[in-house]
């Protein structure tokens, strides 16, 4: 039952990641995503300071900010003070998580946050916090925050699917038939966040990054459309997560960490095999084969 | 003279403040096919993009069929450069030529039956019908360039922009495609593009826009297609412009004085 | 005792402060050339990859002997980087995404490895979690010895390889050449950056130690363009963020120091993005307020010039009212910067009327002439109408140095009128 409680949480979640994920990785944006999985850190430790209390809707708004405000940090080194975007990545995140870390370590034990969590997440606690509907055990609050969450998400993708997938592949063509890239940008990088701020209890800020990028990069080896891509992902993370269960189970080691490296394995697995799975299908073609 | 189907007014435009087109000026009859001609890096491609409202002008605008350009967006259609985007990424065919269906369905409503016998129809025009489930990935780079044509024909436009069409593809493409660029100003539409090859250029415009940082001349080809225009598109830029540019962009100065416009005219 | 007492009497806090400036200079020294070949995520991701050799290491040797866990986390992090040119060559993915996978999946094994050694209950695992934030408090002799050995070696191959290096990170023809001799000295790079990091992830902890190889880098470059330059700035940007973030961890033991460290840098950063005079935002804020009066005084100078020029006998000045028929001036700001210039003996005052004085003519005929010229270059060579040139030319007759306006009279053969057949004013009339 524990078990079962602790992967469903999981599952969801990681399944809430690979949704944005898919984006993200397809815009060349993986590292964004690790930027603001980073910074979201400041933001919760925030608004646990300020609001005095683990209260759900301020950590989720202070940590979304944090997420926003570091995208919107990187677009400012890289376009205002001119900074190669690789650079303006590293700077902005650095920074923010620095005041993560010191503000953890000064106020951590005021907010019921350690470092500790910070890097690998409480899933394993999960099963504890039960969510009460009159005096009714629904069952862990983190599996139905999970399960809000992915649902939450892909109506949001499914909605602008049209809109997230065109701004993906060519911005500017999007731009001349009046969508406005900005917006559907701020949308995504405002779900990165939420996806990131809900995660990080569970997984760490760090292995939030391998449930984001990890399944859609492995899927992104050979979907053909990006309806696809999103689809393998599910798949993908769902093997991810069970696999990395267990495993952690068997070797009683963390269970974030664990599922990280499954993920890994997993997308070299998947790349080292594809060549072998799906017969080549290049075409001879009657054009010159560009690189573009 | 006949409706003008675009026009650049003093449009000046630059990245990072440095101005990279100078004060062009020109405008474009409806219903032909017009060359944009110049140099690597003479600014065709930014000429574009300024046209279609993606970089935004220091000075001067311009305009569509005689109107602000989001008022015209339906009836403007731009094929950007095939290496503008990342052909990795994971779509077949049909997906990107249905993207342009989106200025007549929006972003949410759903595709009617015609929407896909367009998108189709658009396709086949290309010769590319038989592609349409294939991943975009596998394409060659003549390939490419019929899927973006493709969807800016599902756009059903009357203005089609496209830039550098040419560039690096076979040459049964090149056929192809300029057969589909005639047969659309043969249905009154008008065709902009940029080329770079001054053999064919004759052959295929009517009028021809020279441009190597400011405008050299446009018109039609048979008056503008000179040695003496050739020789200032070609010959390199002129370095008082280029120097001109430098010092705005170092000094960061304005193109244009604050509400320039406004000024009595006193020189 | 404090931090300046004991920086001179208790040899564990030198080696503190030692140690986090020595590793603060390797690595904004070599986050340099990282920086400039676009390769400073990568370092990132190396950082966070050691984790899994540190703590095998620790399991095969038993005890935290820094050597043993330098050598586990070199290996490990020349494998990260293996993979992630493995994951760009041999599939589609783009260079980030390899990176992200990298990072993440090397430190959750890194973390798998943590959680086994904690549950093995071993008494020395304690000092481990330092990889995660950065202690520099547990700097020891012998870190400092390997800091010191290390450091020397990397310096040194830096001070020997400097044009090796610099021609990898900005002559492209040396790197589209490719062959052995650029993979070498790739591969020198990328070893001499993996073992800055290693030294460095104890004191300082994975991300931040990513920090240092990047925000030095970053804030010297607002500064300067020359690579040598470069080098000295970001260290020492390096050495100032070092010694702070070791200083304020004394004062305040339960603080880790890397963050402190990379706080120092980033507050660096920042001042030197708003602030450096070339690329700074608010000097090219001045920049663009001191052009904008540029242009009104020398609007105002050239208003008399055309009054004066326009009027049949000479006048003694011309009204506020005067000047606001030639030009849309704002009324307020007119009326302050005829002041200034009055001030600066380029008008003369009589009654509330203005006239210029010979220096405000000779001044204000350049303004003129650079108009004028600047038109008929337009006219002439860069083919407008003449119709179209006065807007552009407005503009630019401010902006023309001398050198320009000389050129600009060559080039147009010295010329006397402008396309509108008015005279152009000589240099000295
Ligand atoms: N995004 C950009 N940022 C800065 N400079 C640019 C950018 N795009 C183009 N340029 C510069 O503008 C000039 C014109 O470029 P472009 O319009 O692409 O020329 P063309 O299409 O004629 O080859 C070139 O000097 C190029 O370096
Ligand atoms: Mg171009």
């Amino acid at each position: 039952m524990i078990d079962l409680e602790i992967i469903l949480t999981a599952v969801f979640i990681a399944w809430a990641c690979a949704l944005v994920g898919s984006f993200l990785v397809t815009r060349e944006m993986a590292m964004v995503g690790d930027a603001i999985a980073h910074a979201v850190l400041p933001g919760i430790v925030l608004a646990y300071l300020i609001s005095g209390g683990r209260d759900s809707l301020w950590m989720l708004t202070g940590a979304c900010l944090a997420g926003v405000f570091v995208t919107l940090c990187i677009e400012w080194v890289q376009k205002k003070a001119r900074v190669q975007s690789d650079a303006a990545i590293g700077i902005s995140y650095t920074f923010l998580f620095a005041i993560g870390v010191i503000l953890v370590s000064k106020y951590g034990q005021t907010v019921d946050l350690d470092q500790d969590c910070v890097l690998y997440g409480e899933i394993a606690y999960v099963p504890l916090d039960r969510w009460m509907l009159g005096g009714l055990d629904m069952g862990p609050r983190q599996t139905w925050i999970g399960l809000g969450l992915f649902t939450g998400l892909s109506v949001l993708i499914f909605r602008g699917f049209r809109a997230l997938t065109l701004t993906s592949f060519d911005p500017s063509y999007a731009a001349t038939l009046g969508i406005s890239v900005a917006v559907w940008h701020y949308a995504l990088m405002g779900a990165v966040s939420l996806t990131t701020v809900v995660s990080f209890e569970s997984v760490g800020a760090i292995l939030v990054v391998a449930l984001v990028v990890i399944p859609p990069a492995t899927a992104y080896l050979f979907a053909k459309t990006i309806k696809n891509m999103i689809l393998l992902a599910l798949g993908f993370s769902t093997t991810m997560v069970v696999s990395g269960y267990y495993v952690s189970a068997w070797l009683d080691v963390s269970i974030s960490g664990s599922m990280a490296t499954t993920g890994l394995v997993q997308f070299l697995l998947v790349m080292g095999l594809k060549p072998l799975l799906i017969q080549s299908e290049k075409i001879p073609s009657h054009g010159l084969k560009s690189k573009g | 003279m006949k409706e003008i189907a675009l026009e650049a007014h003093n449009l000046t435009v630059s990245y990072h403040r440095k101005p990279v087109l100078w004060n062009i000026d020109f405008k474009i009859p409806a219903g032909e096919i017009i060359g944009i001609m110049g140099p690597n890096g003479a600014g065709k491609s930014t000429l574009l993009k300024s046209i279609m409202g993606l970089v935004p002008a220091s000075s001067g605008y311009v305009r569509i069929f005689n109107q602000n350009l989001k008022t015209q967006r339906k009836k403007i259609a731009y094929v950007p450069q095939r290496q503008s985007v990342d052909w990795d990424f994971p779509a077949r065919v049909i997906d990107v030529v249905k993207m342009g269906r989106y200025t007549h369905t929006g972003l949410f409503r759903r595709f009617k039956p015609m929407d896909y016998e367009k998108a189709k129809s658009a396709l086949e025009k290309v010769g590319m019908l038989a592609f349409a489930e294939r991943q975009i990935a596998q394409l060659s780079g003549g390939q490419q360039q019929r899927v973006f044509l493709a969807r800016a024909l599902a756009q059903e436009a009357e203005l089609y922009i496209l830039d550098e069409p040419f560039a690096g593809v076979d040459a049964a493409t090149e056929e192809a495609l300029i057969k589909i660029i005639r047969d659309l100003k043969s249905q009154g539409k008008t065709m902009v593009v940029v080329h770079h090859d001054l053999q064919t250029c004759r052959e295929y415009f009517s009028h021809l826009v020279f441009i190597n940082a400011r405008l050299v001349a446009s018109g039609p080809t048979q008056e503008v297609f000179t040695e003496k225009n050739l020789a200032s598109t070609y010959g390199g830029k002129l370095t008082l412009l280029s120097k001109m540019a430098e010092l705005v962009a170092e000094k960061e100065f304005p193109v244009r004085e604050k509400g320039s416009s406004e000024f009595k005219k006193s020189s | 005792m404090s931090f300046f007492e004991a920086l001179f009497q208790n040899p564990s806090v030198q080696w503190v402060v030692l140690g986090t400036v020595g590793l603060a200079v390797l690595g904004s020294s070599v986050g340099t050339f990282n920086f400039l070949q676009k390769r400073s995520l990568i370092g990132d991701a190396v950082s966070h990859a050691l984790l899994p050799g540190i703590c095998l290491a620790f399991i095969l040797k038993g005890n935290k002997d820094p050597l043993a866990l330098l050598v586990g986390a070199f290996i490990s992090g020349w494998i990260a980087l293996l993979v992630i040119d493995l994951i760009q060559s041999k599939s589609k993915t783009k260079s980030d995404t390899a990176i992200a996978i990298v990072l993440s999946g090397f430190f959750g094994l890194g973390i798998v490895f943590l959680t086994l050694i904690q549950s093995s209950e071993n008494a020395n695992q304690a000092g481990l979690d330092a990889f995660l934030f950065g202690n520099a408090a547990s700097i020891q002799k012998a870190d400092l010895l390997n800091i010191a050995m290390f450091g020397s070696f990397i310096l040194l191959s830096l001070f020997l390889g400097f044009r090796a290096f610099k021609a990898l990170c900005f002559d492209k023809d040396f790197i589209a050449a490719g062959g052995f001799r650029v993979k070498l000295i790739q591969f020198w790079l990328s070893s001499i950056t993996v073992l800055t990091i290693c030294l460095g992830v104890q004191a300082l902890g994975v991300v931040l130690m990513a920090a240092l190889l990047i925000t030095p880098a970053v804030a010297a470059r607002a500064w300067t363009n020359k690579l040598g330059n470069l080098i000295f700035l970001s260290s020492g940007i390096g050495i100032i963020s070092g010694f702070v973030g070791a200083w304020i961890s004394y004062e305040s033991p339960s603080m880790p120091t890397g963050p402190w460290v990379v706080l120092t840098a980033s507050a660096i950063v920042l001042v030197s993005l708003v602030f450096s005079p070339k690329r700074g935002v608010v000097p090219r804020y001045f920049r663009q307020k001191a052009n904008q009066k540029k242009i009104q005084s020398e609007n105002i100078l050239k208003a008399l010039f055309h009054l004066e020029e326009n009027s049949e006998t000479a006048s003694t000045g011309y009204s506020l009212k005067d000047l606001l028929s030639m030009r849309a001036f704002q009324r307020d700001q007119l009326v302050g910067a005829l002041k200034a210039l009055v001030r600066k003996n380029l008008l003369l005052e009589e009654d509330g009327t203005y006239s210029l004085s010979s220096l405000g003519r000779q001044k204000a005929g350049k303004v003129v002439r650079n108009h004028r010229l600047w038109e008929l270059y337009l006219t002439q060579y860069v083919g407008m109408e003449a119709d179209h040139v006065h807007e552009d030319a407005e503009a630019m007759e401010h902006l023309i140095t001398p050198e320009l306006e000389k050129e600009l009279s060559k080039v147009l053969n010295h010329p006397e009128y402008d396309p509108h057949q008015r005279q152009i004013p000589g240099k000295h009339d």
